[in-house]
């Protein structure tokens, strides 16, 4: 199965989710009522983001009477390792021209006989250093 | 309007022909025997990168050195010259030959291919850049001569990333996947990319290339890398003072990219790089380290050519003038 890949969050996403991944089992009302100050949104607008999330896959909800009430998918610290990896696997396709210099250039070709190979070869030197 | 479109297009004619001619001599050059030692990697990457901005640095000269007497005249600087040689076409705005269907046919594509691959380039840059953010922002930030961003994820991250706000991008697992001499070999191999400028060599490069065929750019920003790979790893070696270290490294990290990346293969320069590489590295003694030269070099080489043709600028006004009437 394709591994799932993850865009980085808007500002008002990653708002949302900080609450939702605090205490989860929140309603929209409930993640409203607790984004203060300059963080405090219209409750559609919560409602609206909640449900883009969802559709996302970063929010799971159940029906609580009238109300959605939602769970993150993933935990705070999951959610940032796939996310990285993800970027990870652009950045890595990029190496080269955009300003950027790798240890290793992974977008090129280097398969397993070759490592055991080299392995083996620094292995030896060490060997006979010794 | 129709001049300064001819203009125009006479000007991108002139930039890809000069570009095109000046790539095929100086991928001739690298062909050459050279005889700089493998030892050499500074040099090498030195050369390489000054023979790799020479086609778009002799183009831009050469397309300089032609429009200068027209601009010139258009902004009172010096009187019209057009009348001293009127028997062939005028690269000019103010006495225009008009639109030559080859010349307009010819600048046109020519145009177009180089705003098409330069909107690339920069597209693709500004997106490194936004993806390069993001993953920052999850990072932890420890300060130094060089900052470097521990973020997380699978262990394949090591790059020496920015062009002014240098710092390094390690995956935060790289700590327990490699021994801590070999992290320090990693480590320093990125650091030596930094302190030789390499991002924004490879940049620059990718910009002069914009002006060569695709294919010959991608030999001229290939040749660059291979070698500041093999001097940054000269550093790395020194840091360490162990040749099978930093080999080790290399392994390891092209084994944990390989099992951790879903990124599809590409030709590129990697695998036969990577076995030259380690193979240099078992055999390398530890020599002092070597500044970068290559900006100043090219600089240098650039402010050269831009000066000799802007003094020989009326021949080669004529000698454009000339060609272009003959082609078109």
């Amino acid at each position: 199965m394709k591994k799932r890949t993850w865009e980085p969050l808007g500002t008002l996403e990653a708002a949302v989710m900080k609450v939702v991944w605090t205490q989860a089992h929140v309603t929209a009302r409930e993640v409203c009522d607790r984004m203060t100050g300059r963080k405090e949104r219209a409750y559609t607008t919560i409602m609206t983001t909640m449900d883009r999330l969802h559709r996302k896959g970063l929010l799971v909800r159940e029906k609580d009477g009238l109300a959605w009430r939602y769970t993150p998918a993933l935990s705070q610290p999951e959610f940032e390792k796939a996310l990285a990896d993800g970027i990870a696997t652009d950045i890595l396709q990029s190496h080269g021209e955009a300003a950027l210099a790798a240890f290793v250039d992974a977008a090129a070709e280097v398969d397993e006989s070759l490592l055991d190979r080299l392995a083996q070869l620094i292995a030896e030197r060490r060997r006979g250093r010794r | 309007m129709i001049a300064a479109l001819a203009f125009l297009l006479e000007c991108a004619a002139v930039a890809a022909a000069v570009g095109v001619l000046a790539s095929l001599l100086v991928a001739g050059v690298f062909l050459l025997p050279w005889g700089v030692p493998r030892s050499r990697p500074a040099l090498r990457a030195e050369g390489a990168f000054v023979l790799g901005t020479l086609p778009a640095v002799v183009a831009l000269a050469v397309v300089a050195a032609a429009a200068a007497p027209s601009l010139s005249a258009v902004l009172g600087w010096s009187r019209d010259h057009c009348g001293s040689h009127g028997h062939h076409l005028h690269l000019c705005i103010l006495h225009s030959s008009g639109l030559r269907p080859v010349l307009a046919v010819v600048g046109a594509l020519s145009l177009a291919v180089f705003s098409f691959r330069a909107g690339g380039l920069v597209w693709r840059v500004m997106r490194t850049r936004s993806r390069l953010a993001a993953l920052e922002a999850l990072g932890s930030w420890r300060p130094g001569l060089f900052p470097v961003v521990a973020v997380p994820g699978a262990p394949r991250l090591c790059h020496a990333a920015g062009v002014l706000h240098r710092r390094i991008l390690i995956s935060a697992s790289l700590e327990g996947a490699l021994a801590p001499l070999e992290l320090r070999g990693a480590l320093a191999h990125e650091e030596a990319h930094l302190r030789r400028r390499d991002p924004l060599a490879a940049l620059l490069l990718s910009f002069a290339g914009l002006l060569v065929p695709p294919p010959l750019a991608r030999v001229f920003l290939s040749a660059y890398q291979t070698a500041a790979e093999e001097a940054c790893d000269a550093e790395a070696v020194l840091a360490v003072g162990d040749g099978t270290v930093v080999a080790g490294a290399l392994v390891k990290m092209a084994s944990l990219q390989r099992r951790a990346s879903s990124v599809a293969g590409v030709p590129a320069f990697g695998q036969v790089a990577l076995e030259q590489r380690v193979r240099q590295l078992l055999d390398a003694e530890v020599r002092p380290a070597v500044p970068s030269r290559a900006l100043l070099f090219a600089t240098g080489v650039g402010a050269g050519v831009l000066c000799v043709a802007l003094l020989h600028a009326a021949v080669l006004h004529h000698a454009v003038e000339t060609a272009l009437h003959f082609f078109s």
